[in-house]
């Protein structure tokens, strides 16, 4: 049987104190590495699956769902040799995905999806 | 209320292996939830405040890198996320896969243009270290 503790503060000695509310709430529940592409994954967690929905358009599915739409995905790309500003955005999200996207604003275009990598973690509460 | 006192916590089995509940129901690994490294830095390096963060170095405008106390797995075994503080619009911050290391987070400062601009920005990473 594996050990079990159930604690509402951890102390250390010298760096002080944590409620374990911190540690639950504060704790990334999925993120993710994403290959210029989406093709792959380079490495995740509580992911299930990539989708790639086109040039710069993906989805991630997680394994253990989000018990409500509400969770906070942060998103950001690499842009290592890039001629135009390019954003990683979250379109949409779901109890067990997250929608997003890689675009550029132009001078003729408010969104025009490209490839990059990118990089999306989220915060929030499993079912 | 209920209190551990305790420097170290460490899987039985496998040292990095706690698992913490985190829904009603849901587990997860503590150590996989855990960002490994964060910094609040100025766009002249200046570190506001950070975690297993050793130094910042400036390479020029927006450009930007970070070297790690401990590093992790790889390059590619991190999630990097960046956002800027500024209150210029427009900007934006990216992972600079030209010069990022698994040791190593890089980082621009872009403006509205995609042209390289000096400014503040948080960065955070998640992921497994070596």
């Amino acid at each position: 049987m594996a050990g079990k503790i159930i604690a509402d503060t951890l102390e250390h000695s010298t760096a002080g104190s944590v409620t374990t509310d911190y540690v639950v709430n504060g704790s990334a529940k999925a993120w993710i590495d994403i290959p210029l592409g989406a093709a792959s994954i380079n490495d995740s967690f509580n992911v299930s699956s990539l989708d790639d929905d086109g040039t710069g358009d993906f989805g991630v599915n997680v394994t253990n769902s989000f018990g409500n739409a509400f969770h906070v995905p942060t998103a950001s790309n690499s842009n290592a040799s890039s001629t135009v500003l390019v954003n990683c955005v979250v379109d949409s999200k779901t109890t067990s995905a997250i929608e997003a996207s890689t675009i550029y604003v132009s001078s003729t275009a408010n969104r025009t999806f490209i490839d990059r990598d990118a990089h999306i973690t989220s915060h929030g509460d499993l079912a | 209320m209920s209190e551990v006192i305790t420097d170290k916590l460490a899987g039985r089995a496998t040292a990095n292996d706690v698992t913490v509940t985190v829904g009603a129901t849901a587990t997860q690994s503590l150590e996989q939830g855990l960002a490994k490294a964060w910094i609040s830095v100025s766009g002249s390096v200046a570190i506001y405040g950070s975690f297993n963060i050793s130094s910042a170095t400036d390479h020029g405008t927006g450009d930007y890198s970070f070297d790690m106390n401990n590093a992790f797995a790889s390059v590619n075994a991190y999630c990097q996320t960046a956002t800027v503080f500024t209150s210029a619009q427009g900007r934006t911050s990216t992972r600079n896969s030209g010069r990022d290391a698994a040791g190593t987070l890089a980082a621009e400062v872009s403006d509205a243009s995609g042209t390289l601009s000096d400014g503040s920005s948080n960065q955070a990473a998640h992921g497994d270290l070596a």
